[in-house]
C-alpha cells in the first residue's frame, strides 16, 4: 500500500466554457456573493482542456506524392519494405492533466520494393503495396522520461503497382481516416497515480512521425485531449488547475484550505488553490503558434530515412519555410499567424503599457546543424512585424556538423484579434559563411523553464 | 510645461525619465532630478538604477557617422571600473553595451542620423541565474531598425552606490566621453520592455484594430501573494477564481490549421492532379482538393477565422476573377461510402467562408491574404468512434465564379498559406 496521497482530477473537463454562465454571474469583489462556490472554483479546470493542435504534418503544395504510381523499376523506384523514415518532428509543452489523440487522413498506400541480395536480374523488386505511419512522442519532465507510441496501417491502393485513381477526383474514393484515441505512456493508460502525476505538469514532449512503405499521407496530427490531472496531496503552488475532485467533497465552506491529512498536506480544494491556479494558469499557459519540418512530398526520395534538411548558405536573409526567394517581411506575404489574441499576458499588455498593441513570449526551438566544423554563425530570424522580431543564432563552433536542438525565449508582436492581419510571421535565414541545415521548428507561447 | 509623471513615457516601472533634451529633469513618478553638470546629468548613490533582475535603459541622441568612444548613459561605479548597464559607443564607431566592466554586446555602426538605442534585460528561464537582454536600435532620420537582437549573459553585479550619468559619465569633476550632441531622451525602468513596447513608445504606436469578436481582457493576476499561506482568502475570491477562469477560458486555443505551402503549385482551369480535384459541395464551380483537407476534433469551440495566402495572375489579357471557399462539415461530403462506424452515415451539414478578388499579380508576385470570414464548426454529433466531436475542413477554389471574364484559360493561381483559428463566443 502506497503511502503517497494522490490528488486526482478524472476525467478533466471535456471542453473549454463557452460563455460561461456561472462564471458571468460573479463579480470580484462581491462580499455578498453566495453563489456555487464548487462551480466556480472549478472553471478554472477548463481553461487547459482547448485541444490544442500540437502537431499537423500535411504533404505541402505540390502536385503528386512521393510514392506514385509508375510501375517498379530499377533502381529503386519505391520505399524499401519495412523500413521506417522520419518525416517530421516538434517538441512543445503538454498541457495540464492533456493526453494526446492522433489522426490521419491518407490516400491508399502505394507499392513498396525490397532489395534482392542475390539478385539474378536485378535487386529492386517489387514487394507489394502497403504502409504503416508512427508517432512517438517522447515525455520529459525534467527529472523523468518515457516514450508513449501509435502505429496505424494505411491500407494499399487495390490498383496496378498501387497507383492512386486516374479519374477525376478519384483519390477522394480512397481517403482512409484513422483516429488514435490515445497516445500515452504505458503507465498512463493503466491509471496509475504516480505515472499521471509524473506527465500532469510541466511536460515538454517531443512528437516523431515516422511513415514506412508507400504511404500517402494527407494529414497526421496530434491533438491533446482532456485526461487525467494528478498532483500530490501536498503540491502546494506548482498547479496549473484546481482539481476539485467528485468525491470528498469538503462540508465546510468556503475554506481556504480543507484540513490537512492524517500525513499529507491538503491543498486540494479552496479559495487558495484557485486563486494560485488562475496565477499560474495566466502566467504560463498559452497557444501553439507553429511549426514547420522541411520533409515535402515533392522533395522527398525513396531511400530517405530522415527529410532532406533546407541548405542554406546565403550571408543575407532568405525566407526559409516560406521559400527563399522571399527575402523581407511583408504582411501580403504567405507566413503564420501569432494567436495570442487571448492569451495577451499581464504585466506586458497591461492598457498602461501597451494600448492597443500586443506582445506575447515566445519559445522558440530548432533543430539544426552546420555540414562541418568552423567558426560561422547561422541566424534564424522570425519576424512578425515591421517592428518585431526574435533572431536564434546557431555557433558553428558549438553545433558543429551534430544534429542540435536549440532552444531559446523572447518577445514578439502578436495579433490582438483573430481578424488582426497586421500581424504575419515569417521565418528568414542567413549564415555569416558555411552551410547551415534546418530540419524543424517549433514555437508556442511562453517563457517557462523548460527541461535541458 | 512637462509635469513629472504625467508623460506618455512615464510608467509604473520607470524610475528615470528625461525629455526635451532636458536630461536632468526627472520626469517619472520619482521626480528626483539628477545634478546638472556639462553636457548632461548624474546622480550619486542611484539606488534606483541598482538593477539586476530586470531593467530597460533607452537613450536618444543625434550623432554623427561612427562617432566613437561614447557613453550615453550608464550606472556605474565611482573607478569607472564597472558597471550596471553602459551603453555607448566603441572605439570603431560602433554602438556597444557593458556591463560587469565586459562588453556585452556590440552592434551595427552609428549611422549619422537621430538614433534610440534600447538595451532591456530579464531573467534567462534557461539557466538558473542568467539573463537575457534585447538590444533594439532605431535611426528615426531613417526610419530604420538597425538592430533588435538578443544576447544571453551573466547576472550584473550592481550597488546602490553607483552613479546614475546620463550624456557622458561621470567622474567626480565633470562627464566624460559625451557624444558631441547631448542626448534628447532617456529613460531608466525596472521592468524588462520587449520590441513592442519599444516601437510604440519610441517609434509610432500602431493603428488601433477595430474588435468586431468577442475579446477577453486578462484581469490583474489574482497573485500568488494572495492565496499563499496567511493571506486572506475567502468567499468573493471564489467569484474572483470563476472570473477569472471565463476571461482565460480561450487562452490556450491555438491554431487548427496554420500551414504554409512554398512550393505551392499552379492551379488552371484544368484540374491537376485530376484525381485529388472533385466538386465541392453543391456547387458547380468551386472544386474542392483532397490534399487540403483536415479533420481535427473541434470540441469546445463554435466558430472559426479562416484565411488564406493566394497568388493570381494571368499569362495574357486580362486579370480572372478567382474565388476561395473554406468549408467546414460534419464529415467529408463524399468518399465515406453509406456507412461510418457501422453507422449509418449523418446527413451532410455544410458551413463556408468566401472571397473572391480579381487581380494580377505577376507570376512573380507575392499575392495576397483573402479573409475568408469567420465559419461556423458543424461538429459531428453522432457517437461514432473518432469522429464525435470532428470538424471535417476543405479548401476549394474557382476560376471565374460568377462567369464574368472570357480569360479563364489564360488565368493562374497559387495557393500559398491557409489558417483556421477558432474564437471564442459567436461572431
Amino acid at each position: 500500500m502506497t503511502d503517497t496521497p494522490w490528488k486526482a482530477r478524472d476525467p478533466m473537463p471535456p471542453r473549454i466554457a463557452g460563455k460561461n454562465a456561472v462564471a458571468t454571474q460573479l463579480v470580484w469583489p462581491a462580499p455578498l456573493f453566495a453563489g456555487p462556490w464548487k462551480e466556480g472554483l472549478q472553471e478554472g479546470d477548463k481553461v487547459p482542456c482547448a485541444r490544442r493542435v500540437l502537431m499537423l504534418r500535411h504533404p505541402g503544395g505540390g502536385d503528386g506524392f512521393m510514392v506514385h504510381g509508375d510501375p517498379p523499376a530499377h533502381p529503386q523506384n519505391y520505399p524499401e519494405a519495412g523500413v521506417w523514415r522520419t518525416v517530421r518532428q516538434v517538441t512543445c509543452s503538454l498541457a495540464p492533466g492533456a493526453g494526446l489523440e492522433m489522426r490521419v487522413v491518407a490516400v491508399r498506400s502505394g507499392m513498396t520494393e525490397w532489395e534482392d541480395p542475390n539478385p539474378l536480374w536485378q535487386p529492386w523488386q517489387p514487394y507489394g503495396a502497403g504502409g504503416r505511419i508512427r508517432v512517438t512522442v517522447g515525455y520529459d519532465n525534467g527529472t523523468s522520461t518515457d516514450t508513449a507510441t501509435a502505429e496505424v496501417d494505411l491500407a494499399p491502393s487495390p490498383n496496378d503497382d498501387g497507383a492512386e485513381p486516374t479519374a477525376a477526383g478519384g483519390s477522394w474514393g480512397y481517403l482512409l481516416f484513422k483516429h488514435v484515441p490515445l497516445v500515452a505512456p504505458a503507465g498512463v493508460k493503466a491509471g496509475t497515480p504516480s505515472e499521471l502525476a509524473k506527465w500532469s505538469e510541466g511536460t515538454v514532449i517531443t512528437i516523431t512521425v515516422d511513415d514506412q512503405g508507400g504511404t500517402r499521407v494527407i494529414q497526421c496530427s496530434v491533438q491533446e485531449v482532456p485526461y487525467k490531472h494528478v498532483v500530490a496531496h501536498d503540491e502546494e503552488s506548482e498547479v496549473s488547475i484546481h482539481g476539485w475532485p467528485h468525491e470528498l467533497q469538503p462540508l465546510a465552506r468556503p475554506q481556504t484550505e480543507a484540513t490537512d491529512g492524517a500525513t499529507w498536506e491538503e491543498h486540494r480544494q479552496g479559495t487558495a488553490r484557485g486563486l494560485a491556479v488562475a496565477e499560474r494558469q495566466g502566467q504560463q499557459l498559452g497557444p501553439i503558434v507553429a511549426s514547420w519540418g522541411s520533409f515535402s512530398e515533392t522533395l522527398a526520395e525513396v531511400s530517405d530515412t530522415d527529410p532532406d534538411p533546407i541548405q542554406v548558405t546565403s550571408t543575407s536573409y532568405v525566407g526559409l519555410s516560406i521559400g527563399s526567394s522571399i527575402t523581407t517581411w511583408s504582411a501580403d506575404g504567405p507566413g503564420y499567424a501569432v494567436p495570442g489574441y487571448y492569451a495577451l499576458r499581464n504585466p506586458e499588455n497591461l492598457p498602461s503599457v501597451l494600448n492597443g498593441a500586443g506582445t506575447i513570449p515566445l519559445r522558440l526551438r530548432v533543430h539544426a546543424r552546420f555540414t562541418g566544423p568552423g567558426s560561422n554563425t547561422g541566424y534564424l530570424k522570425f519576424q512578425v512585424t515591421a517592428r518585431s522580431w526574435v533572431i536564434l543564432e546557431v555557433d558553428q563552433a558549438a553545433v558543429g556538423s551534430t544534429w542540435t536542438d536549440l532552444k531559446l525565449t523572447g518577445f514578439i508582436e502578436s495579433m490582438v484579434a483573430p481578424n488582426d492581419f497586421t500581424v504575419n510571421l515569417q521565418d528568414f535565414v542567413k549564415v555569416s559563411g558555411g552551410t547551415l541545415e534546418l530540419r524543424y521548428w517549433s514555437l508556442e507561447w511562453g517563457d517557462k523553464a523548460v527541461p535541458a | 510645461m512637462d509635469a513629472q509623471g504625467s508623460q506618455t513615457n512615464a510608467k509604473a516601472d520607470t524610475v528615470f525619465l528625461a525629455l526635451s533634451s532636458n536630461l536632468t529633469t526627472d520626469l517619472s513618478q520619482r521626480g528626483t532630478n539628477l545634478t546638472a553638470a556639462t553636457g548632461g546629468g548624474y546622480e550619486t548613490n542611484s539606488a534606483r538604477a541598482s538593477l539586476s533582475e530586470h531593467f530597460e535603459v533607452c537613450i536618444r541622441c543625434v550623432l554623427t557617422k561612427n562617432e566613437n568612444d561614447l557613453i550615453f548613459i550608464a550606472h556605474h561605479d565611482a573607478a569607472l571600473t564597472t558597471s550596471t548597464f553602459s551603453l555607448g559607443t566603441n572605439n570603431s564607431g560602433e554602438f556597444q553595451a557593458s556591463m560587469n566592466g565586459a562588453v556585452v554586446w556590440v552592434g551595427p555602426s552609428v549611422p549619422a542620423g537621430d538614433c534610440s538605442f534600447s538595451w532591456s534585460m530579464r531573467p534567462n528561464p534557461d539557466t538558473t541565474g542568467a539573463r537575457i537582454s534585447e538590444f533594439i536600435v532605431y535611426d528615426h532620420t531613417a526610419g530604420d531598425y538597425l538592430a533588435i537582437e538578443q544576447v544571453t549573459h551573466a547576472v550584473p553585479t550592481t550597488a546602490g552606490t553607483y552613479t546614475l550619468s546620463v550624456g557622458g559619465v561621470w567622474d567626480g569633476a565633470s562627464l566624460l566621453l559625451k557624444p558631441a550632441t547631448a542626448p534628447s531622451k532617456a529613460r531608466v525602468s525596472s521592468s524588462h520592455h520587449g520590441n513592442v513596447e519599444f516601437a510604440e513608445d519610441w517609434v509610432a504606436a500602431r493603428a488601433g484594430h477595430t474588435h468586431t469578436l468577442d475579446r477577453l481582457i486578462e484581469p490583474i493576476g489574482a497573485g500568488l501573494a494572495a492565496g499563499g499561506q496567511g493571506a486572506w482568502a475567502g468567499q468573493a475570491n471564489v467569484g474572483f477564481c470563476a472570473a477569472h477562469a471565463n476571461a482565460l477560458r480561450g487562452r490556450m486555443l491555438s491554431p487548427m490549421v496554420n500551414e504554409v505551402y512554398a512550393d505551392a503549385r499552379t492551379l488552371t482551369t484544368t484540374p491537376d492532379p485530376t484525381q485529388w480535384i472533385i466538386a465541392a459541395p453543391s456547387s458547380a464551380n468551386y472544386l474542392a482538393d483532397c490534399t487540403k483537407l483536415r479533420w481535427l476534433s473541434c470540441d469546445g469551440w463554435r466558430y472559426a477565422q479562416v484565411r488564406a495566402q493566394v497568388q493570381t495572375w494571368v499569362t495574357s489579357g486580362s486579370a480572372v476573377p478567382f474565388g476561395l471557399r473554406c468549408y467546414a462539415m460534419n464529415r467529408p461530403h463524399i468518399g465515406l461510402g453509406v456507412q461510418l462506424g457501422g453507422k449509418p452515415i449523418p446527413p451532410l451539414i455544410v458551413e463556408y467562408g468566401e472571397a473572391t478578388l480579381t487581380e494580377d499579380h505577376t507570376s512573380s508576385g507575392e499575392g495576397e491574404w483573402l479573409d475568408l470570414g469567420v465559419i461556423r464548426l458543424p461538429m459531428m454529433t453522432e457517437q461514432i468512434e473518432g469522429w464525435l466531436g470532428t470538424v471535417t475542413l476543405v479548401l476549394a477554389y474557382a476560376f471565374d465564379p460568377a462567369s464574368a471574364s472570357s480569360n479563364d484559360a489564360n488565368a493562374r493561381a497559387k495557393i500559398k498559406a491557409w489558417q483556421v483559428l477558432p474564437i471564442v463566443g459567436e461572431p
